[in-house]
């Protein structure tokens, strides 16, 4: 369990890797095992790669896994500020509560969780993911419209890939890379790393955004000390974690945007949240721990998991010879209860070690960001190329959906909602397709669960509407810091036009298809059409104020291009353009350590010997830990099969693709 | 002087060609990677991962051999990645079936011609079973009450996939009237959508019902299974046996006991099609350049590692069976009838794709 932990705490920290490509490392090495050792080892790891993915999300604002992105909107904030520790210790005090929190559950719901499971239909699900996406409200940021327009956003691009009930493809314009539905990292990786990396180099500034302060170890006990007097906030987060878990269909990669939404939506006072709020931490950690318990308890009772990582533990349970099922509360009950003290014990040694390491982790927010950028840019890249099916493909999503979060951060669109609409697409369509079908109608409109559910949605929206409201009143800074509250009328009428354009096309293209495949798009499309009319207008409006003040239009463009810092975030974007072409000449191994020598030496201005050495241990990093250790696949370059005639028969080819 | 140069030439040719072809084949230092083109939690990729655990032993130079998933477009973007991109030099290899059903009516998406692949051989052909709950309709006491049953639901994972074909096929031929709903995606989704009564039938593999099933639905007295669906031998003309499902009849038997005879139509077209070609869901394939020098050596480990005790006993513990493996002629004539489909079947598949409805302008 210990080696098990260790490997998870490495796996959670590091962008892209996950619990999931940790597990599917070690399940050849539990054939052998016994049951017993073999899920201590498994689920040790995967126990915990939800807290220490709050490393990333705090440091860097990049989500270390798909469970912490909704970490990052209050955790980096508040590293900016220099409270990285502070995070540190309220996030793994309810990381470790969550995660016990969920081991109880799972231990006494084992043999009343039927009606749970059955009283969740297609029906209940989709109304679910409707009250996930209602959560859009309290994600947007300084604008409704701009917030529903994202998610609108997300849901048209999660229908990227085969329809749900016949075999038509759509939006993937021949090609391959298309025929599913994105990939959830490279996308959030994207829309999340990618700026802020970005805003890194461009600015040459740390992380922290105040002077060196000593980050005493007191810190970490002010987070411990707020995570205990929000006991109350991590509870009902925990709860909320563990039973979206119990839930097959919905995932963890929704759970802690819920809990977010939840925490905003319960406090009076909300006005912190996006700013450093440590609300913001504790609510999406307590929950995504939580989960891991849950999703258990149905693929131990039943067989039926909760989640992929699940799914892989449930592999790992048939390659041992059980069932699950009855003989898991029976006869193989001590395996159960070994899985429930494992998730206990694991959950609370992750935060033992991850408090004793976090006020050295914490230092790196005041390192010089010219120095993070070239090892972080290394991660995301491999991050996203493991998450997103070892293909090229998989960057170009990278860049695309980088170049859309830089554009949607400078101009004040919130980034969450879009990934709210990506996650909760492909499940709102899939369910409601199903409840219509098998109900041959809209008969469960009138389930009781179902009404129940509608209510929680109106409820919530109208809270939404009227926090937005009160907001709005309260507000007098424009230059309020926070998710989607930037302000640059003319580079978000850029955005607008854009998204005109994305819009009608897609609607021009969906009109071609049949009706079950055309619906959900053009349902999509068409309204947003609309509300991107609306908020060009109030974009137009803005300009136009400006123009009022300085009747200089281009000074007014020269003003909206330097508060952007667009000249040298384009360079930026180029260079990672410049990445990915080169890729396919000569590979992955030889181009990164390259882009992080050139950075180094001409962007940053460090010294030679500097750039030569940090581009040597990327090398190293990219050959033996990505290579050698995770076997991954990588791109095979164009000059791969010409130099390999030529080098002698021996030579180790892998060394340099 | 014309002769002394035509015998060179000749003998410089042949010694060319006995080099290349006797060339010792070695995989040492490389890495092998088995595509699977599923998702990485799903039975197809466990299978793979038995499979890969042993296979090194079995090849010259013992590489080391890695599963990796490709999933997408129901298993078409692995497929054409190896067809299209894949390494010519037997390092990447594809695990899962390639999709016949698709090639015949013509799916979009498909890029590669299965008979181009280096096959290292056809493996699979285990079988489906068909349940029903038991309160389905007023209840089922006897397996011939089904027939009295219509307006159930029954339910799929995904559009054209065997789960859900298996499903609707046999209820088509008896002339069951029920409801199909695709896009269950998985069959744990499946299995929860009959607990919640969501739907009433369904279709599970061979390990699926093991796992799902027998020791939970069926033990508890919720479910009923009504018949097996064998995969047919195309060599021997005959069923293959199915010992390990015990006291399930064979969906075949059960028409003849009910109705008599044998059935026809276009759904009967499609199952026999089905069955006969299209089961073999852990074949293995290879990028189409691959030297022959590497497929043989290729084919002979695929054919040991199957035939290996330590792997079939690793196997068995989890599917209960071991699979049919193919090689050679056998394999050959897999391919041709899978590719040479009734026109009767062709129309059954198509409508169940939705492919015949596929714009609304052709239209």
């Amino acid at each position: 369990m210990i080696l098990g932990v260790l490997i998870g705490i490495w796996m959670g920290a590091v962008p892209g890797l996950g619990g999931v490509l940790g597990m599917i490392l070690l399940l050849p090495f539990t054939f052998d095992m016994e049951p017993v050792h073999a899920f201590a080892l498994l689920l040790g790891l995967f126990a915990v790669t939800s807290t220490s993915d709050t490393i990333a999300s705090v440091m860097l604002g990049i989500p270390g896994t798909a469970a912490s992105q909704a970490t990052i909107l209050d955790g980096y904030p508040l590293a900016k500020k220099g409270q990285a520790p502070r995070a540190f210790g309220a996030a793994f005090t309810v990381s470790a509560f969550g995660g016990v929190f969920g081991a109880i559950v799972l231990a006494i719901s084992l043999p009343i969780i039927t009606p749970v499971i059955t009283s969740f239909g297609s029906p209940e699900i989709f109304m679910l993911a409707i009250l996930g996406l209602v959560m859009v409200g309290s994600l947007s940021g300084g604008s409704i419209g701009k917030g529903l327009l994202g998610a609108l956003l997300g849901l048209l691009i999660s229908t990227v890939g085969a329809a749900q009930t016949v075999a038509i493809y759509r939006y993937t314009f021949n090609t391959d890379y298309l025929l599913d539905t994105l990939p959830l990292i490279p996308c959030v990786l994207g829309l999340f790393a990618i700026p802020e990396l970005m805003e890194l180099a461009v600015k040459n500034i740390s992380i922290a955004r105040i002077e060196n302060i000593n980050t005493k170890k007191s810190r970490i006990t002010d987070g411990i000390k707020d995570a205990f007097r929000h006991w109350w906030l991590a509870t009902r987060c925990a709860a909320i974690g563990t039973y979206i878990g119990v839930l097959p269909g919905l995932g963890a990669a929704i759970v802690d945007w819920i809990a977010y939404g939840h925490a905003v939506q319960s406090s009076k006072d909300n006005k912190n949240f996006g700013k450093g709020d440590i609300r913001g931490v504790i609510a999406p950690e307590a929950a995504n721990n939580a989960t891991k318990g849950g999703a258990l308890i149905p693929a131990v009772a039943f067989g039926i998991p909760g989640s992929l990582g699940t799914a892989i533990l449930l592999g790992a349970l048939l390659m041992v010879g059980l069932l699950p099922g009855p003989d898991m509360l029976t006869t193989n009950l001590h395996i159960t209860f070994s899985m429930v003290w494992t998730l206990v014990f694991a959950n609370i040694l992750a935060a033992g070690l991850l408090m004793i390491w976090a006020n050295q982790v914490a230092k790196i927010a005041f390192v010089s960001g010219h120095l993070i950028v070239p090892g972080v840019i290394l991660f995301v890249f491999m991050g996203a190329w493991l998450g997103g099916d070892v293909a090229i493909g998989s960057w170009i999503t990278l860049l695309v959906f980088g170049v859309l979060g830089y554009l949607m951060k400078v101009s004040g669109w919130a980034r969450p909602p879009l990934v709210l609409g990506l996650i909760l697409g492909t499940i709102v369509e899939n369910r409601f397709l199903l409840s219509v079908r098998a109900h041959d109608g809209f008969s469960w409109l009138s389930k009781p669960l179902v009404l129940f559910l509608l209510g929680l949605v109106l409820v919530t929206l109208y809270f939404a509407i009227k926090g937005i409201r009160n907001k709005k009143r309260g507000t007098t800074d424009k230059d309020e810091q926070g998710e989607g509250r930037a302000s640059n009328p003319v580079i978000s009428s850029i955005v607008s036009i854009a998204l005109i354009f994305v819009f009608s096309i897609a609607s021009w293209i969906a009109l071609d298809w049949p009706s079950e495949v055309g619906l959900f798009p053009l349902i999509i499309a068409l309204p947003a059409i609309l509300i991107t009319l609306l908020t060009a207008r109030s974009d137009w409006n803005g300009a136009q104020a400006l123009y009022q003040l300085n009747p200089k239009a281009t000074a007014i463009i020269r003003e909206a291009i330097d508060k952007a810092y667009l000249t040298r975030s384009l360079i930026f974007i180029s260079m990672l353009l410049g990445i990915i072409l080169l890729t396919l000449l000569i590979g992955q191994k030889l181009v990164l350590p390259i882009f992080i020598y050139l950075y180094l030496t001409f962007w940053g201005s460090k010294s030679k010997v500097l750039a030569v050495t940090y581009s040597l241990i990327s090398w190293v990093v990219l050959v033996f830990f990505y290579d050698r250790f995770i076997n991954l696949a990588f791109y095979m370059p164009i000059i791969q099969n010409p130099l390999e005639a030529i080098l002698p028969k021996n030579f180790p080819i892998w060394l340099l693709f | 002087m014309k002769r002394f140069i035509f015998i060179f030439m000749f003998v410089a040719a042949a010694c060319f060609l006995f080099s290349s072809n006797s060339r010792a084949v070695d995989f040492s230092g490389k890495r092998i990677e088995i595509i699977v083109s599923a998702g990485a939690g799903g039975g197809l990729t466990r299978n793979a991962r038995v499979f890969a655990k042993h296979f090194s032993k079995h090849i010259p130079g013992n590489p080391t051999v890695v599963v990796k998933n490709i999933p997408g477009g129901g298993g078409q973007k692995g497929i054409n990645f190896v067809y299209t991109k894949g390494r010519k030099d037997g390092t990447q290899i594809v695990y899962g079936p390639m999709n016949f059903v698709g090639i015949n009516v013509g799916l979009a998406g498909i890029k590669y011609v299965p008979k181009k692949f280096k096959l290292l051989g056809f493996a699979g052909a285990t079988p489906f079973v068909t349940i029903v709950r038991k309160d389905i309709k007023g209840g089922i006491n006897s397996r011939e009450d089904i027939m009295q049953k219509s307006g159930f639901v029954t339910g799929g994972r995904i559009p054209g996939g065997n789960l859900g074909l298996l499903s609707r096929m046999p209820f088509a031929i008896l002339g069951i009237k029920n409801r199909f709903v695709v896009g269950y995606k998985n069959q744990p989704k499946l299995k929860a959508a009959m607990m919640q009564n969501e739907i009433q039938a369904l279709t599970t593999g061979n390990v699926g019902y093991f796992v799902f099933y027998l020791n939970d639905t069926l033990k508890k007295g919720n479910g009923v299974a009504l018949f097996s669906h064998p995969s047919f031998d195309v060599v021997t003309g005959k069923f293959r046996q199915s010992p390990h499902i015990k006291g399930v009849p064979r969906f075949t038997d059960f028409y003849a006991k009910l109705k008599g005879g044998e059935p026809s139509g276009d759904a009967w077209e499609a199952y026999k099609w089905k069955v006969s070609y299209d089961t073999f869901s852990s074949s293995m394939y290879m990028h189409p350049d691959t030297p022959d020098n590497i497929t043989r050596v290729l084919q002979k480990a695929w054919k040991d590692n199957w035939n290996d005790p330590a792997m079939q006993k690793r196997f068995i513990k989890r599917n209960k069976a071991m699979l049919v493996t193919l090689q050679g002629a056998a394999a050959a004539k897999v391919i041709e009838g899978a590719l040479s489909m009734s026109p009767g079947a062709k129309r059954y598949f198509s409508a169940e794709l939705g492919i015949a409805k596929k714009s609304r302008k052709k239209k």
